[in-house]
């Protein structure tokens, strides 16, 4: 090959600089076979380039296809994230309604009804008014229950511990256990350890502290 | 499934190289890099429109693999970013063809980056006829050769599929036939296209 083959290859190829190619183009464009040689060697390697530029693009055609097909499969992965979500709130929407229904007022006052822990406890109830205002409880007449929890009892010593627990189901029921007045009367067992209903407040304090219950609707 | 490159020296090596490893290479240019929401982002946001996108990029890759391949990558930047130049200019310079000069400021800039190298030429019809014609007249073995190269194969490769010596052979082989092409067009000068005589 000769020198100047060298130089015109090194010139395509842009491996001259600026004023050597300035001075080798003025010199190709004053000799006529220079000039057919350098664009016969341009117009062979820009002919390469043409082809390799045609097949890379169709490689490329078959990449953005390919990228396209993923994207139009994507709302599919959209539609199962949104169905992930729903079916998320659902469970969590059912959750608190069972830990409503659960463990709200009225069924932690339920749960733990003066009837059942007083079969529990095998304790009988003689008195007239206390047995009235426990029934009242029971029938939801809480206003009564109340009234009849008011008067005294004949063995007032035996039922004292009884009516207590008793008032504290129907503040748990009419005032919510937010109330100041439950939370009075709670606390008052909670401090006595002799109380006989001091181990059942114990357990419903217990379910009154679960995490849960701050998504309960108390009353 | 893609190869996983480590940084940009890798990817240029994969380039330069050939074969399926160019092909992962611009998987992770093309595809994972997330250049081409970046080139549409600008694109939408300086007023364009979004279905130039695919064309652009396309045109930008290439210019930008040919730059790859022929060392005009200077490093001064990520990949990325080079890419993302390209395709910025050329889709400034794409408007500048289109007699539209809104963006008449930016194109002045786009006179001084002369390091990208960027072709603007955009090759006509009657080219792309005379170009395909000279094609034609390249001998079975040198159409196989620049065939397999362009569609990614190696040397390596190309010389195991033609039954060449080795990889080097495959090298020359290509480069002869290059310049058997340039002097089939010096004998035959009906050949040399147009837009070389203007």
């Amino acid at each position: 090959m000769n020198n100047w083959e060298v130089e015109i290859d090194k010139l395509i190829a842009g491996e001259l600089t600026e004023s050597e190619a300035n001075e080798l183009m003025e010199k190709i464009n004053a000799d006529p076979s220079l000039k057919k040689f350098y664009l016969s060697e341009k117009a062979s390697k820009e002919v390469f380039e043409y082809q390799i530029r045609n097949d890379t693009r169709a490689l490329m055609a078959k990449l953005l296809e390919k990228e396209q097909k993923q994207s139009k499969e994507s709302p599919k992965s959209t539609i199962l994230y949104f169905t992930g979500i729903a079916a998320s709130l659902l469970i969590l929407i059912v959750s608190v309604v069972t830990i409503n229904l659960s463990h709200s007022d009225t069924a932690l006052a339920d749960e733990f009804n003066i009837n059942v822990i007083a079969s529990r406890n095998g304790a009988t109830f003689s008195d007239s008014n206390f047995t009235q205002a426990l029934k009242a409880y029971f029938l939801n007449d809480f206003k009564t229950a109340k009234e009849k929890l008011a008067l005294p009892a004949e063995e007032e010593s035996l039922v004292v511990e009884y009516k207590d627990w008793l008032s504290l189901m129907i503040l748990l029921k009419t005032e919510g256990s937010d109330s100041m007045e439950f939370q009075n009367q709670f606390q008052a067992i909670l401090n006595d350890e002799n109380h006989e209903f001091y181990i059942q407040a114990v357990k419903l304090n217990k379910e009154l502290q679960l995490f849960w219950r701050n998504f309960v609707v108390r009353k | 499934m893609s190869v996983n490159f480590k940084n940009d020296e890798e990817l240029i090596r994969a380039l330069e190289f050939g074969g399926k490893l160019r092909e992962d290479a611009m998987v992770h240019i093309f595809i994972e890099s997330g250049i081409k929401k970046r080139i549409a982002n600008y694109i939408s946001y300086k007023g364009g429109q979004f279905e130039d996108v695919n064309d652009i990029l396309m045109e930008s890759f290439l210019i930008f693999d040919h730059n790859i391949r022929y060392h005009k990558f200077k490093k001064q930047c990520s990949l990325s970013t080079y890419l993302f130049s390209i395709a910025k200019l050329y889709w400034l310079g794409k408007i500048r063809e289109d007699n539209k000069t809104k963006y008449y400021d930016e194109m002045d800039a786009l006179d001084g980056i002369e390091n990208l190298n960027a072709e603007w030429k955009i090759i006509n019809d009657e080219t792309k006829i005379e170009f395909n014609n000279l094609l034609d007249t390249l001998s079975k073995k040198c159409k196989q050769i620049l065939k397999y190269w362009s569609l990614s194969l190696g040397y390596k490769e190309i010389a195991r599929e033609l039954d060449l010596k080795n990889e080097a052979t495959a090298r020359k082989q290509k480069h002869l036939c290059q310049k058997k092409l340039a002097e089939h067009v010096r004998n035959n000068p009906q050949l040399m296209p147009t837009i070389y005589y203007e």
